[in-house]
């Protein structure tokens, strides 16, 4: 019988998933994904957490409870300190396989790696191999096996940079379907180009965001996530800044708006952020004034909790699209 | 140049001496009071910690004062504070203020960078006037610490009530106006006669109570409601883990030798939270360890609501308590938070405390008797 190793659909899931479950898989492992985000997932998460911790946090506690309950023998929770040079996540996420061991009752083997790139790449190796070592003796296969998880990671990427959703990528890469298919399905023409900002976690959940990106779409709008820019642009507008943002997501948002509000290619922009998350409180700000002087677009910060209260949010959305509308006459 | 600078806890003293000693023209900002308090809130985005709007509403009193220069601290993150100056500079633009900010960045940021900003303010000034005018801050550092230290004692044991705040008020006062450093010991041993002569109160066996969490909170009494009084004049005697020598030895002068936090809190934090997460998340978790270990009473935790390595702290303190046997209770501060709901939770916290060692004691009796 195949080992289990659980990996909750949370957090970083939607940025690096490809790449933990090839790799596992190769290690011989079956992997076990939590389901979709629901309101059980939500108050089992709530339950165990405190009430001061943002809603990603409480979710992923849900979905780590939901994979205790489906008896794996492993549950993937990666101590996710860093991944580029001198940059960091947010402090949460340095604490978060203590946070759940403290919070969660119950657990199988905790798989959690320490991923800190702060310092430059040295101990990434080792880290693989660590992992590994649980699964397999042999170095190389396990080498092997995360080179294969990243190549399919950098295939993912570059599905996500061409406008696909996480899920279509996944099916492109997995051959269910072709990315012609999905293109043909998506060509509709849209009248207003909106830059939806916000954490993949967020932007990708559609039981967090209350299907924003569905929403908007019906309404009329060209959605622009933030994958869509590479790492390039994002570093090079990014320079203009008198002080370097420490936070990679962040990095990557604020990179977006620079960029967008000088090419003006966009109608308005919607930064969705979770209640009480820390780095948007001030990167949000920031953008809410940048835009404000040099845009001359509408702009909306979208602040979600685990009260939803969706009449309100499509209200909001509507209002949102209506002065789209009518800055364009 | 008019400098000026946030308030945290007695830091304008210390500041005040450095920068009047070196002959630099500054202002310190006015006691921060509800107003100040409401300005910062006003101006600040809503869900920034509690510390970044209290400096705002300095910035705005000094600067309305007449002072352009504001200096500040930074950081390389994650915590938020390493975002600050960039964020208030923002702010008070927006607002209108011409006003320059020099942000001292920690060294391991970009050492050359800060020793640039130190010698552009020190620009022109005599090599021995600065090593004085440092002598004479770290001193004044030194001795407010030592008379903190007194302050907690008596606090909790004193007879009439009020009577040591009154003295630490013009304590504080008489360190602030000790110009020279050869006074600064006498002042200290004359304040320390006037302790002495404080009533204290016979076989009254005072509660400890260890304060942690983040150090703007634990440092200035107007971010904590003034919980240190609170404590004592309940007949708590409070012990603080972070001072403000203490820190800037482990982050100024550590931190270039690349040493992270206080070795023996780590070790004390290891197996339960194993990793540094910014700001004091880490130490409150540690410290919280090492009261328990020393036979304090209870533990409080502080931190501006929505500290995110508070947070991590505070989800991993209910099994501390658990283990260690000692009762942790978190308090997050803001500027809505309400004085009279403060108290109540504090005033139930010390009752509880009592109520424990009360049963302890009685345990013990039952021990030690025959039948």
């Amino acid at each position: 019988m195949p080992q289990t190793v659980g990996i909750p659909r949370g957090l970083l899931f939607y940025n690096y998933f490809p790449l933990w479950e090839t790799f596992f898989e190769e290690l011989g492992c079956r992997v076990i994904i939590s389901e979709k985000t629901t309101k059980d997932i939500l108050n089992s998460g709530i339950e165990v957490t405190v009430d001061d911790a943002c809603l990603p946090i409480k979710i992923y506690h849900g979905h780590i409870r939901h994979l205790v309950n489906q008896n794996v023998d492993y549950i993937y929770v990666p101590r996710l300190v860093s991944v580029f040079r001198k940059e960091y996540i947010c402090p949460k996420f340095s604490g978060l396989p203590d946070m759940i061991k403290s919070n969660v009752k119950n657990l199988p083997r905790i798989i959690s790696p320490d991923i800190d790139w702060s310092n430059g790449k040295v101990k990434l190796m080792n880290t693989v191999l660590s992992i590994g070592k649980i699964f397999s003796r042999d170095p190389l296969k396990v080498w092997l096996a995360y080179k294969k998880g990243y190549r399919q990671y950098k295939q993912y990427k570059s599905f996500l940079q061409q406008g696909f959703s996480p899920e279509e990528a996944v099916d492109i890469i997995r051959n269910k379907t072709s990315a012609n298919d999905v293109i043909q399905g998506k060509q509709k023409k849209r009248e207003y180009k909106v830059l939806l900002l916000g954490h993949p976690y967020n932007l990708y959940d559609s039981f967090i965001n209350m299907d924003i990106i569905h929403k908007l779409k019906k309404m009329g709008c060209a959605v622009l996530t933030p994958e869509l820019l590479s790492g390039e642009i994002i570093e090079n507008y990014n320079k203009t800044l008198p002080k370097k943002i420490f936070w990679t997501m962040e990095k990557r948002l604020v990179g977006n708006t620079l960029y967008y509000l000088e090419e003006k290619k966009i109608d308005g922009i919607i930064y969705l952020v979770s209640f009480g998350c820390g780095p948007d409180s001030l990167v949000g700000e920031l953008v809410g004034r940048w835009v404000k002087k040099k845009g001359r677009i509408p702009f909306m910060l979208i602040t979600i909790d685990e009260h939803t209260g969706e009449a309100g949010f499509n209200t909001r959305l509507e209002a949102f699209v209506d002065m789209i509308e009518r800055c364009k006459k | 140049m008019k400098i000026t600078f946030p308030h945290m806890g007695n830091l304008y003293i210390i500041l005040a001496a450095f920068f009047e000693n070196l002959g630099i023209d500054f202002i310190v900002p006015p006691p921060i009071t509800k107003k100040t308090i409401e300005l910062g809130a006003m101006y600040s985005p809503e869900f920034a910690c509690f510390p970044l709007k209290i400096n705002v509403g300095n910035f705005i009193e000094a600067l309305e004062m007449g002072a352009d220069t504001i200096i500040m601290a930074g950081g390389i993150g994650p915590c938020r504070f390493g975002y600050y100056a960039q964020v208030e500079k923002e702010i008070l633009t927006d607002l209108g203020y011409k006003c320059n900010m020099v942000v001292l960045e920690p060294p391991k940021g970009n050492l050359k960078e800060v020793l640039f900003q130190i010698y552009k303010l020190l620009q022109g000034k005599d090599l021995n006037n600065i090593i004085k005018a440092a002598k004479i801050a770290w001193l004044k550092a030194k001795a407010l610490e030592e008379i903190e230290k007194e302050v907690f004692f008596y606090r909790a044991r004193e007879k009439v009530k009020g009577m040591t705040t009154k003295l630490y008020r013009k304590a504080l006062r008489i360190i602030h106006e000790t110009k020279e450093i050869d006074s600064i010991k006498s002042s200290i041993e004359r304040i320390n006669k006037e302790f002495k002569r404080i009533e204290l109160k016979k076989d009254h066996d005072p509660l400890r109570i260890g304060l942690v969490g983040e150090i703007y909170t634990l440092l200035e009494p107007s971010s904590n409601m003034n919980i240190e009084e609170t404590l004592g004049e309940l007949g708590a005697e409070v012990e603080k883990s972070i001072r403000l020598t203490e820190w800037t030895n482990t982050n100024l002068i550590l931190d270039m030798l690349r040493i992270k936090g206080e070795l023996k809190c780590r070790t004390a934090a290891k197996p339960y939270l194993n990793y540094f997460v910014g700001g004091h998340g880490l130490e409150s978790v540690g410290e919280t360890v090492l009261y328990a270990n020393s036979g304090v009473d209870g533990v409080i935790h502080l931190a501006p609501f929505t500290c995110m390595p508070e947070i991590v702290a505070q989800s991993i303190l209910p099994r501390v308590s658990k283990e260690k046997n000692i009762p942790v209770i978190t308090m997050m501060l803001d500027e809505h938070s309400a004085e009279a709901g403060f108290r109540t939770r504090i005033e139930a916290f010390v009752d509880l405390l009592e109520k424990k060692r009360e049963e302890k004691l009685y345990d013990e009796q039952k021990l030690l008797s025959w039948d």
